[in-house]
């Protein structure tokens, strides 16, 4: 039935074969030197941070959450380079060891705030009808709060703890990777490639997964760098108000929290506000940097 | 800055405006090439040719030809990144180098252009009537009341039916014929002496698009307009025009009188492309 | 033309692969809360034999993408009966099953595949997924379908981006014939190309049918292409079939006014065209106007009182040729009968 070998066309047009068409265009060059600065900036910024981050964890010139290290309110200089707290704790130690917790703290979250939001989008845009109903007013209902507000509500109800600051981050920063995948996956499912994927034999879920996903998912990336500025400092805002991870491990910001009462030593609140302020700006640097790649391809 | 030219009245000089024995436009030694970090692409390669005055001249050629560059290039309207040299005259004008105020006042009151799917050139949130009637105040220089009985007249000429009722109303509402109308009645309201039109008819359906053609022609023979017809269809060539440019690759491989040119095309890719539209008198048709 | 005759006859003989008996796809649409039924397809029926092909021709509008779209159930028709290979499609438990003999190459070559997937993926996909070939045969069905299509093994690697569109075209082809179908739906398969790539395409097509005896449905406004490799021609406007019979019946005597009107507009490069002889007023409506009668006749130069009035019947040209208008079938008939006439006249004399 097949045919094993080519029989050249008789046509008298144009010699058979891809020499008749248009040569095609060479493929593009992946290079730093084509990329955004402000994703470049971002990325180094980000090195940066995981970088002392992990230094962090391995090594502190004081402990950072044992007390008495040094007398209270020292300035900085000397021993203490970012001065010493009311219980006289290094703040150097503490911002240096609290790096870690709200750099993973906010990945985590974004990452499970991208994976459900996907999942959810994906099926609404794709299947519609009642699914899409449902999940679609919950998101409405959701965004209808001032996002900090209902983080706090929800903290503050289910109780403090790294969990639950997790979770409730999370649910909080879930609508909008599930209503830019919903609009990805809509506008898609109407192409061709979907109607031939179908034929080609593939179901709807595999449709989804292997064809409408990954090329809507784009944006997505884009959207979790700037999602994940907003989470560190809502993870920050969190242990601020004293709702945030269990108090006394070292955390952005319960430690600006600490300085509040003492207002003269500027130093105890100034050096884990930096912090978040690096972390937030290198992650909204990378998601600025890559909407802007997006927009020239 | 030209090089050696063909016709008489352009050597030396400029000629007068109003001059009207060499041709309307005339394209010399146009290349065009992109250069990126990546090295230069040259994508026109000394295109030379003529429009005369009056009648349509057709530029054909397939996907990557050169044949919209070459035509946006007289518009001024290059892609950015493309870099010209050579000479395009209009009226004994040189135009390369004209620089963006040259070209809008060039726009319109002497050229005027149709693109391809007209209803995205409209604006969709204006009546139709209103963004023609914008532009009759603006190249004619009358006020409301009279702009408004020009939009009508003009949209008249085009065959557009009931066209006051026509003119409230809003791009959507226009099939793509009408729409491609509309287009080329704003480009008649400037009462330019060149229009340009770029694969007007791609997209319509066949009925619509011979009514379209039909149109042009009737506004080419009647009015003394001149016309340049950029398009990848040989038929609608051998339908309408009285030249034909052919381009490939970048290059003008044939300029020839319509006549001659479908009696007997001159050089092998006009036979195959000639050959490629008329795919239904090939031999070996269904067996 | 004694070729597409015989084959005709050979055709008719077989049993068909595809039957479409009265297939209707409505639309409701909703505007200013009032519901719109819209006729997309209206009653069509077709018949499609091993080894030929069936054009179905008509404008934007006429309903021919949604008909190839409703018989793969790609949009749920209305009412209406297909078969395949003698057994109803709306038996069939899942429509995947459909797929494995009915086929599609698809207009936008560029639209129809996907951007991240690269050539010896796209192809690899019906083998796996529709035939379950071990991952050794695939690998030397790919290179068998490549070569079919006349393209090189360098391609297996690239993106269709990095490809042509006659090209990508091809690579439509090979995916719509991997699973060997026994027919294939070509939804204007060469409208995105250049000329001179239209006719090798056009060839390709005709030669794959030659050698594998797959049925071909044709949707197309382009009469060139359906006058290369046509054998039948059925011309649909507003929804309905006006005009069916074998290509050289309907393309070189076309009897109802909306083919004459189509075949008459259709450009011939030739210095100084042709003149029009039969003209329609107006644009296609689409099938938002449903009308009692026929369809045509608010644009027809020919219409009379009567063709509003009830929905024409098919009717006989001679042949296979039927079309749906009583105004032309009387002005035929009556110069027939004056032929005839005049014939006697002579012999009597």
């Amino acid at each position: 039935m097949t045919a094993p070998t080519p029989i050249p066309a008789a046509d008298p047009v144009a010699p058979p074969g891809p020499a008749a068409d248009i040569p095609a265009a060479p493929a593009r060059k992946r290079r730093l030197a084509g990329q955004p600065i402000t994703l470049l900036l971002g990325c180094a910024l980000m090195v940066l941070l995981v970088v002392t981050a992990a230094v962090g964890q391995i090594w502190t010139p004081f402990d950072p959450e044992a007390p008495g290290v040094g007398l209270p309110f020292l300035e900085p200089g000397g021993d203490h380079w970012f001065g010493t707290d009311q219980a006289g704790s290094d703040v150097f130690s503490k911002t240096l060891a609290a790096t870690w917790t709200d750099l993973w703290l906010t990945v985590v979250a974004v990452a499970i705030a991208f994976v459900v939001g996907s999942v959810l989008g994906a099926v609404a845009g794709y299947w519609g009808g009642w699914a899409d109903a449902v999940i679609m007013r919950g998101t409405e209902i959701l965004q209808s709060f001032p996002a900090l507000l209902l983080a706090l509500l929800l903290v503050t109800t289910l109780g403090s703890g790294l969990i639950n600051v997790i979770v409730v981050v999370a649910f909080v920063g879930l609508p909008g990777y599930l209503r830019l995948l919903r609009a990805e996956v809509r506008a898609r499912k109407s192409w061709e490639f979907t109607d031939a994927a179908i034929l080609a034999g593939n179901s709807g879920p595999r449709v989804l997964a292997r064809h409408l996903v990954p090329n809507g998912i784009m944006p997505l990336i884009s959207y979790a760098a700037v999602n994940a500025a907003w989470v560190a400092i809502v993870v920050s805002s969190l242990g601020f108000v004293g709702v945030g991870i269990e108090p006394g491990s070292p955390e952005w910001g319960s430690m600006i929290a600490g300085g509040r009462t003492s207002p003269d030593s500027y130093w105890i609140s100034l050096f884990p506000g930096l912090g978040i302020l690096l972390l937030a700006t290198a992650f909204y640097l990378i998601g600025d940097g890559l909407t802007d790649r997006e927009d020239h391809r | 800055m030209t090089g050696k030219t063909t016709s008489a009245p352009r050597t030396g000089a400029a000629p007068a405006p109003g001059d009207d024995t060499g041709p309307l436009l005339s394209v010399t030694g146009l290349s065009g090439a992109f250069h990126t970090a990546h090295g230069s692409t040259q994508v026109l390669h000394d295109v030379t040719f003529d429009v005369p005055r009056g009648g349509i001249t057709a530029v054909v050629g397939e996907t990557g030809s050169g044949k919209s560059l070459s035509v946006l290039t007289v518009m001024g309207l290059m892609p950015p990144g493309l870099a010209v040299q050579g000479s395009v005259r209009f009226d004994g004008r040189e135009l390369i180098g004209l620089g963006e105020d040259g070209y809008r006042e060039l726009r319109g009151n002497q050229i005027a252009m149709v693109f391809q799917d007209a209803r995205s050139s409209l604006n969709p949130v204006l009546t139709v009537g209103r963004q023609l009637a914008a532009v009759a105040r603006l190249h004619r220089g009358v006020g409301r009341k009279e702009a408004e009985e020009l939009v009508a007249d003009t949209l008249a000429r085009v065959r557009i039916p009931d066209p006051r009722r026509r003119m409230a109303q809003y791009p959507h509402q226009f099939s793509g014929g009408m729409a491609q109308r509309a287009m080329i009645a704003m480009a008649l309201l400037c009462r330019p002496r060149l229009m340009l039109l770029d694969e007007p008819t791609t997209g319509l359906d066949v009925t619509t698009q011979a009514d379209v053609m039909e149109l042009v022609v009737e506004l080419a023979r009647q009015d003394g307009l001149t016309a340049c017809l950029v398009t990848h269809d040989l038929g609608v060539v051998g339908e309408t025009c009285d030249r034909v440019i052919v381009m490939r690759h970048g290059r003008v491989v044939e300029e020839a009188a319509a006549e001659a040119f479908f009696r007997a095309p001159e050089s092998a890719y006009a036979r195959t492309l000639l050959a490629a539209n008329r795919i239904d008198e090939a031999p070996g048709s269904p067996t | 033309m004694s070729t597409t005759a015989e084959t005709t006859r050979d055709h008719a003989e077989a049993e068909p692969v595809l039957t479409v008996a009265d297939l209707r796809t409505d639309f409701t649409l909703r505007s200013r809360g009032r519901r719109h039924t819209l006729h997309a397809v209206d009653e069509v029926s077709l018949t499609l034999r091993p080894g030929e092909t069936l054009a179905i021709v008509g404008e934007s509008g006429s309903g021919k993408s949604t008909l190839a779209r409703s018989i793969l159930r790609l949009v749920p028709p209305t009412s209406g009966e297909v078969t395949l290979g003698g057994r109803p499609v709306a038996d069939r438990r899942d429509r995947r099953e459909v797929y494995r003999e009915l086929q599609m190459v698809f207009q936008d070559p560029r639209g129809s595949l996907d951007p991240r997937q690269r050539v010896r993926s796209i192809l690899d996909e019906p083998l796996r997924l529709h035939l379950k070939m071990p991952a050794a045969d695939r690998d030397r069905r790919i290179k068998e379908l490549l070569a079919s299509v006349e393209l090189p093994e360098t391609v297996l690697d690239r993106l269709p981006a990095a490809l042509s569109g006659g090209q990508r075209q091809r690579i439509g082809i090979a995916r719509a014939l991997a699973v060997q179908p026994k027919a294939v739906i070509l939804d204007e398969p060469t409208a995105s190309l250049d000329a001179s790539t239209r006719g090798v395409v056009l060839d390709l097509l005709a030669r794959l049918q030659r050698e594998q005896g797959i049925a071909y449905l044709l949707i197309s406004h382009d009469l060139q292409a359906v006058r290369r490799i046509a054998h039948r021609v059925q011309v649909m406007y507003a929804g309905r079939v006006v005009e069916s019979g074998t290509t050289d019946e309907v393309l070189t005597n076309p009897a109802h006014p909306y083919t004459r009107a189509l075949l008459d507009a259709a450009p011939v490069a030739q210095h100084g065209g042709h003149t029009r002889t039969i003209r329609l007023t107006g644009e296609n409506p689409g099938p938002f106007e449903v009308l009692p009668g026929c369809a045509l006749a608010p644009r027809c130069p020919l219409a009379e009182e009567s063709c509003t009035a009830g929905r024409p019947p098919q009717l006989p040209f001679g042949g296979t040729h039927e079309a749906a208008c009583p105004v032309i079938h009387r002005q035929v008939s009556a110069d027939l009968a004056d032929a005839r006439r005049d014939k006697e006249d002579h012999h009597d004399q």
